[in-house]
């Protein structure tokens, strides 16, 4: 192997992920703040205000605070098992901003094309699903290994809430597939250019359903039974300092890649509205990539805005109605969705 | 072969899917249990089979306590009975004690006492619908109705000097007349309070997850919720008109016009109804008591010294949570021979077993939510 | 019709946009946050903080000592010799970590001596600290800061 296909293989995809990874980080960290301060808005308050200029250095104090706290793993537990837990729960949700895309390619004078993904997979939208099934065990282990009576009750409340509601959110996704007709992100974005209309509009129902899964996907109000902090304390009862920051963490970048892989199937990615990609390449071969960055960004918050409106507004739902709005609402309006869309493609939009 | 039998042969997983009771103990420590209230809960899966109530946890001896002040100095102790309804309490204890020395309290100050119960009763309802909302995962609900309360607590503040516990009335009568300016400002909170139950109304009432959540939850009957003597909205929610200010008016409750809000089902969103109800009352009453106030003495003949003649009264009133009793015992001396309390949050806490039995264990939170108790007052 | 609109309303989330407006309505509106210690609180004229006792005016009678139900309060008269000519205490201790701010003293005293001052910040590190007595009662009034409300509790003359 000459030094050219290790680069090609391990050298530039781990330079990628560390580029990505930093940015990820900040964003994951700051959803935290921007979720305090906006929720406080919402409810006339001020928030975390007082660390730093806007209370901008409030999550390096937390995580500062997390980390220096002590890590008591109490005695009923496993500790092994204690231990590894929170791994489950925070590295999937990382995992998943591997496939996504950020921008169009950025393409050389000299014809060659940079992507602005980690790993542009064929199968992209699926490897997500399929990873982000695995912090489940990160919950399930968390509350069975606590030995607690709350983490083992919030566990089993979050197992079966994930299962519930996989599904309708797989299906949700498969309705975008079929529009667009690829897995692979890049391509779902383009089709959705090419088209000219964003998925949203064809998949009115499908973005319905997919924006209520995903928030009980991210065991958010109304949804957040598993950590559902009134009634029982959550899976993560026991855990101290810096494991409950792996958890909290995890959950904010799900938030963080739930919203932007809505924004990738539904609103468009990184295409800037009422402007021709073409113009820009002319303009300068960067500015595209830039700009598609930025609107893919705002676009995001989109989401993110939506997910602390509704956690500032609602009540929470009850563990057995949660279910049933899982099986027997959500389910039959994705499949029925699903029939809608296959004869969308058939005879409209072929 | 017996049924039972058979099904046992029929499913050789018996043996491995059996099913235990679990029980979980519900507090002390627990955000939902509005103080140190611990709940016994027996679960099948998440469902309620059995729930005991212990209790004990904030017991400060208060009753005994003032046996060892004379009949002043009991005053403010009473105010840390239920700590978000402070003046109720004062005019209970006070109350009796003017019962007992057969002392005349002017007009003013009844009027006067009107005006600053309505608005404690306001102020506890609204901690309570914040905490009730919170409890059920409507987080803003709860910075709204604090938000509201902070206004009362500044009247209380210009008014009595205090926020939470103000010592709010002498034997006798009240302190001072309203300073400069109170009148206006307590009118213009009644102008805004309700627009703002209009909005939490807006968030709660009509809201679907609400309404899932509280409708047919926590039931209790009318006659069982007679047969545990429970008082205040938490019996009015079942339907039985019954309310110490019409029914046994004091204070000059009789001169102002104002109706019960009374439920049907006697379910956790009845309750709920009721109480946002009666605060639309309170401030009907608070204008009322405003616009007629008479003029006059504000504390009637009491000797500094106060010896009350030996024997005992029974003073109730409506308190926020129900009818809070008094019943002092005299034996001519300058202290209290015996004060008990009939504090309404315990009392009615005795009807959560039955409220909740069946339910599921989100619904306890609900349901004691709904009971408003205090626990400075459950265990005194 | 009542019917079709109460499907409409519930097919279109219409109670549950309806939270969400009102709770957007506060997202602009001024926040109610009292950011204290850069911003003092204007506090009203009846606030009843800590004790102030004007040694110079107090006449050893000890109503106030009575009237305490915390017993936090504690005069010692002069020797009788001294009463006659100067009545002022010759000790006063005072507990504030015990006072319930109930305001009784204030209400027992005849000469107007003890009252609520305006002074609320009493968080010290020592329990200890909280024990005044006759020198450290009567303690520099910023009347810039702290209003006295002395006048309207004192006891009018008749």
């Amino acid at each position: 192997m000459d030094f050219a296909t290790i680069m090609q293989y391990v050298g530039w995809p781990l330079i990628k992920i560390v580029i990505l990874l930093i940015p990820v980080f900040t964003v994951v960290a700051y959803m935290v703040w921007f979720e305090r301060r906006l929720l406080a808005f919402f409810q006339s308050r001020l928030g975390p205000n007082r660390v730093g200029p806007l209370g901008l250095i409030q999550p390096i104090a937390d995580g500062l605070k997390l980390f220096l706290k002590e890590d008591l793993v109490p005695l009923n537990s496993r500790p092994f098992l204690f231990k590894i837990a929170p791994i489950f729960a925070f590295f999937p949700a990382f995992v998943g901003f591997a496939i996504v895309s950020w921008a169009l390619p950025w393409v050389t004078p000299s014809g060659k094309v940079h992507p602005f993904v980690v790993a542009d997979v064929d199968l992209g939208i699926l490897f997500v699903l399929a990873i982000s099934s695995l912090s489940i065990f990160g919950i399930i282990l968390a509350g069975w290994s606590s030995g607690s009576k709350y983490p083992l009750f919030g566990s089993l409340r979050s197992a079966s809430q994930m299962l519930a509601y996989e599904v309708p959110l797989t299906l949700s996704v498969v309705a975008v597939v079929l529009l667009a007709g690829s897995f692979r992100l890049s391509d779902i974005v383009a089709a959705q250019q090419k088209m000219g209309w964003y998925y949203l509009f064809p998949g009115i129902l499908a973005f319905g359903v997919y924006l209520v899964s995903a928030v009980a996907e991210t065991n958010r109000v109304p949804f957040d039974l598993p950590e559902g902090e009134s009634e029982i304390i959550g899976f993560h009862t026991e855990y101290s300092g810096m494991r409950f920051a792996w958890y909290f963490v995890g959950e904010y970048a799900n938030v963080t890649l739930i919203s932007v892989l809505g924004t990738t199937l539904f609103l468009g990615g990184y295409d800037i509205p009422f402007v021709n990609d073409a113009t820009l390449y002319a303009a300068h071969p960067w500015l595209a990539s830039i700009l598609g960055v930025g609107v893919f960004a705002a676009k995001a918050a989109l989401f993110a805005v939506f997910f602390i409106w509704i956690r500032a507004t609602w009540p929470r739902y009850r563990y057995d109605q949660l279910l049933k709005i899982g099986w027997v609402v959500l389910l039959p309006i994705a499949l029925a969705n699903l029939v809608v869309v296959a004869l969308l493609k058939l005879w409209l939009l072929r | 072969m017996t049924a039972e039998q058979q099904a046992e042969k029929v499913s050789p997983l018996r043996e491995i899917m059996e099913t235990r009771e679990v029980e979980l103990n519900l507090g002390p420590q627990h955000p939902a249990t509005h103080g140190v209230y611990r709940a016994l809960v027996k679960l099948d899966g998440e469902r309620v089979l059995g729930m005991e109530s212990i209790i004990g946890y904030l017991h400060r001896g208060i009753e005994k306590w003032a046996e060892y002040r004379n009949w002043t100095q009991a005053t403010p102790i009473f105010d840390r009975l239920d700590y978000v309804g402070a003046v109720l309490n004062c005019h209970g204890y006070v109350g009796a004690v003017e019962k007992l020395l057969g002392v005349e309290v002017p007009k003013k100050a009844q009027y006067i006492r009107v005006v600053l119960d309505e608005l404690q009763r306001i102020a506890s309802h609204l901690v309570w619908l914040g905490t009730h909302g919170l409890d059920i995962g409507a987080q803003s609900v709860l910075f709204y109705a604090i938000r509201e309360r902070e206004a009362i607590m500044d009247l209380f503040e210009a008014m009595l000097g205090q926020r939470l516990l103000p010592n709010a009335y002498p034997i006798g009568g009240v302190r001072f007349d309203f300073p400069k300016g109170w009148v206006e400002v307590c009118r213009r909170l009644l102008d805004v309070l309700p627009q703002r139950i209009d909005e939490y109304e807006g968030l709660l009432t009509g809201n679907r997850i609400w309404r899932q959540r509280t409708i047919g939850v926590g039931v209790i009957s009318a006659k069982d919720a007679i047969a545990l003597s429970l008082s205040g909205p938490t019996l009015r929610g079942s339907g039985v008109n019954f309310d110490v200010r019409k029914a046994i008016p004091y204070s000059s409750y009789e001169d102002f016009d104002f109706e019960i809000p009374l439920g049907q089902n006697g379910d956790v969103f009845d309750r709920y109804l009721c109480r946002v109800r009666e605060m639309r009352q309170s401030l009907r009453i608070i204008r009322q008591a405003l616009d007629g106030m008479p003029e006059g003495e504000l504390r009637g003949k009491v000797s500094k010294i106060i010896r009350p003649p030996a024997g005992e009264a029974y003073f109730t009133i409506e308190a926020a949570k129900g009818q809070l009793g008094f019943y002092i015992v005299s034996d001519g001396g300058d202290k209290p021979y015996r004060v008990h309390v009939k504090s309404p949050s315990f009392v009615n806490l005795q009807g959560i077993e039955t409220m909740c039995k069946g339910n599921l264990i989100a619904d306890v939170v609900a349901v004691i939510g709904s009971l408003d108790i205090v626990l400075g007052e459950v265990d005194r | 019709m009542n019917g079709v609109a109460r499907f409409v309303k519930m097919v279109t989330f219409w109670e549950l946009l309806k939270g969400m407006a009102i709770t957007s309505r506060f997202l602009a509106k001024p926040k109610v946050t009292e950011l204290y210690p850069d911003v003092r609180p204007v506090l009203p004229y009846r606030t009843k903080g800590r004790l102030h006792v004007e040694i110079g005016t107090c006449i050893s009678c000890r109503m106030c000592e009575k009237a305490c139900p915390e017993g936090c309060i504690k005069v010692f008269q002069p020797s009788k010799e001294v009463f006659k000519t100067d009545k002022r205490p010759v000790e006063f201790y005072l507990s504030q970590e015990h006072c319930l701010h109930c305001g009784l003293c204030v209400d027992a005293c005849p000469t107007g001596s003890i009252h609520h001052s305006q002074e609320f910040e009493m968080a010290v590190y020592n329990p200890d600290d909280l024990l005044f007595d006759k020198e450290t009662l009567p303690y520099d009034l910023d009347l810039k800061h702290f209003r006295w409300n002395w006048i309207e509790n004192a006891p009018v003359k008749k």
